[in-house]
């Protein structure tokens, strides 16, 4: 993975290791980090997007807290090798990357001026048309 | 695993259940480190600095200047008095306004400038990274619009530079916003969020450029004293070591200042108590 793809909204008002954090969970959750794949350290992060290494530090550890990244002592971190850090979530931890996940996508809607309701909508409209496919 | 007991020096995790005032020391603390280790941040501090008294200088002069132009030369103050007072006529006065504002709107320009150089340059010192001349240059001019449309705001108010160095131009650092209000309001939610640590750290600072500038003065009175009975070579020796003493205080205020509002800026923008200290095992 490289840190060009971590892309952070300096102006969203959302604290940056906060975003860090959905970036990274997003990736994570959908499958776009595959597991063992190892994440950019916090030294390329830190000079790459111009960010405070405290900063990388506290997003890395809410992830590995969180149960999906792991730090290999003098190899870097690497995105969690057991499937259960996906699969089986919590009720609380599931409520939480959904809500990451939802904070997200509105700021990015907001930045293109769409509001949260036009998403909500949106969404609405997906889900009754999967449901309606699946059917 | 990143324990937060190692994570970075100097900022254990303990930092979100501190006192206000504990995270205000440990800021002060590393502003202070940050403008005394890194020489080119001093360095480009000291010319910003010098480049601003050379536009005062410039200013000072066009004042006398002018009149010289329009055919009547001021050699004094009450010449120069006498001569601006004429302007206060409605006519002529819109004459004058708009020169004195475009030399307003540059003197903002050239200052918000030099102050985006040396606080994007601090930033990175924060995030680990050495300073560097050339790119807070260029980090500037590339926020060239939305210098000229914030100087544009706030030419007009003559205390707005506390404002530009207060809150917005650290936040400008890292927003390419050209709309000056978007700018502020934006610099004013980032200042909500820290509005204790910020007005407990300008208590400290002022304490802090209290005892410098006391330091200053004092050094200053001795100088004067001992080179009024020096032979004039040793006085002029001595004058200029004081003004060179007195400089290198000034920029290293501006400096320290600007440190610690660019580290509560990162607090806010961030979430994290920043440090310039870092732990390498963690970083690899």
């Amino acid at each position: 993975m490289n840190v060009s793809e971590l892309t952070l909204n300096f102006s969203s008002g959302v604290p940056i290791y906060k975003q860090i954090v959905q970036l990274l969970s997003g990736k994570i959750i959908s499958g776009a980090l595959a597991p063992g794949e190892k994440i950019p350290s916090i030294r390329d992060v830190t000079a790459e997007l111009n960010v405070n290494p405290n900063t990388v530090a506290k997003a890395y550890r809410e992830l590995e807290l969180a149960g999906l990244i792991e730090t290999r002592r003098g190899m870097g971190c690497f995105v969690a090798e057991r499937d259960d850090a996906r699969h089986e979530l919590s009720d609380e931890e599931k409520q939480h990357h959904l809500d990451t996940l939802f904070a997200s996508l509105v700021t990015s809607a907001g930045m293109l001026g769409i509001t949260e309701q036009d998403v909500s909508d949106y969404l609405t409209a997906k889900h009754a048309a999967s449901t309606k496919n699946n059917k | 695993m990143i324990t937060s007991d190692t994570m970075i020096a100097g900022a254990p995790a303990s930092v979100k259940s501190d006192s206000s005032i504990a995270s205000v020391r440990r800021m002060l603390k590393n502003s202070l480190l940050i403008s005394i280790r890194d020489s080119v941040l001093l360095k480009l501090a000291t010319v910003d600095l010098l480049l601003v008294v050379f536009y005062i200088g410039i200013f000072l002069c066009g004042l006398f200047v002018f009149p010289a132009l329009m055919g009547q030369p001021c050699h004094t103050e009450e010449e120069l008095n006498a001569f601006y007072n004429q302007y206060r006529e409605p006519v002529k006065l819109a004459v004058l306004l708009p020169i004195a504002l475009t030399i307003q709107f540059l003197g903002t320009l050239f200052t918000n400038f030099l102050l985006l150089t040396v606080d994007s340059e601090i930033i990175r010192v924060w995030n680990g990274q050495k300073a560097d001349f050339k790119r807070g240059w260029r980090t500037a001019a590339s926020h060239f619009w939305s210098l000229v449309t914030w100087s544009l705001l706030v030419t007009p108010i003559n205390i707005a530079w506390i404002a530009s160095m207060c809150i917005v131009i650290p936040v400008l650092t890292r927003d390419r916003t050209v709309n000056p209000f978007k700018m502020l309001w934006r610099s004013v939610l980032l200042l909500l969020k820290i509005w204790k640590e910020f007005l407990l750290g300008i208590i400290g600072m002022l304490v802090i450029l209290y005892w410098v500038f006391c330091l200053v003065f004092g050094s200053g009175a001795i100088f004067t004293a001992i080179s009024s009975q020096c032979p004039p070579l040793v006085a002029w020796f001595l004058l200029s070591a004081a003004i060179s003493f007195s400089m290198v205080a000034l920029c290293f205020c501006y400096l320290f200042c600007n440190c610690y509002l660019c580290g509560q800026y990162i607090k806010a923008s961030e979430g994290v108590e920043p440090s310039p200290e870092s732990n390498p095992a963690e970083l690899a």
